[in-house]
């Protein structure tokens, strides 16, 4: 940055693109919405060990589904955006 | 030698206060639950009685997620202006989804788990509060110094749902069930196994 030069700084924002920028937001929320896909599969697991006995598997079935889809669209972004 | 005073058995107060029926385990008030254990459960404990907030209570994220499901095509109906490239458009639509089921799927467990539990031996109030708090507190039924049944409002009163606050002796001094249904039956369950 120190020696960064005037024509340097011209073409860094010449060739800005604001959908880069959008891509790169999206992939970030997406990225966060994989995390919380996680924590509630683990999240699941642990709420189970606590009360047992209902619902079990057809939820951390669903919780890995939920994770399952937000990888997927973080990756099919990733490549089509 | 004859006995000087022999305790009748004691009848279960159970039998007489027309409990719901059992069946259905999205139940909010599941009585003697045969298939339900918990955590640090006791060989010889015996889930009584397993509670959970009345239904009504997760009436508001439910209207709210019904109209969720809207968003996306009125926001597009009214702001046809906002030209987004197709594909944007189409993420925005699954990532509003995504949303939806992650606060749905989020309310409904916080709803599913946290329950109220009384057995033969012990009182236990298992909380979630979100997903990354968790707290349990248990009572041994000696414990127990005083039940109270709070119901206000009109809600309360149609729906027959309210508050039982638990005083012990115990180091936790107060437990207390919220928004449980048939608290009168709660109340006169505690009574007769203490």
């Amino acid at each position: 940055m120190k020696n960064m030069k005037f024509e340097d700084l011209f073409n860094l924002f010449y060739f800005f693109s604001p959908w880069l920028f959008l891509k790169i937001i999206t992939l970030f929320l997406l990225g966060i919405y994989v995390c919380f896909a996680l924590i509630l599969v683990r999240q699941i697991s642990l709420m189970t060990k606590t009360v047992y006995g209902q619902f079990e598997t057809f939820l951390k079935i669903v919780s890995k589904i939920l994770l399952i889809t937000a990888v997927g669209v973080l990756i099919i972004s990733f490549v089509y955006l | 030698m004859p006995d000087l005073y022999v305790a009748k058995p004691k009848k279960e107060v159970f039998e007489k206060l027309d409990l719901p029926p059992l069946s259905n385990p999205l139940s909010s008030f599941l009585f003697k639950p045969s298939d339900v254990r918990f955590e640090n459960q006791e060989k010889d404990e015996i889930i009584i009685l397993l509670l959970r907030r009345h239904w009504i209570t997760n009436l508001g994220w439910i209207i709210a997620s019904f109209l969720g499901l809207f968003i996306p095509i009125l926001f597009f109906f009214f702001f046809p202006i906002f030209e987004l490239p197709q594909k944007y458009k189409i993420l925005l639509f699954i990532g509003w989804y995504l949303l939806l089921i992650a606060f749905i799927f989020e309310k409904f467990l916080v709803w599913f788990f946290n329950v109220a539990i009384i057995t033969n031996k012990r009182v236990l109030d298992i909380d979630f509060y979100g997903l990354l708090y968790k707290e349990i507190s248990d009572a041994q039924l000696e414990e127990i110094q005083d039940v109270t049944q709070t119901q206000i409002g009109a809600i309360r009163t149609v729906f027959n749902f309210g508050n039982v606050t638990i005083q012990t002796a115990g180091e936790r001094q107060m437990i207390e069930f919220e928004d449980i249904p048939h608290p009168d039956k709660v109340v006169k369950i505690l009574q007769d196994l203490r």
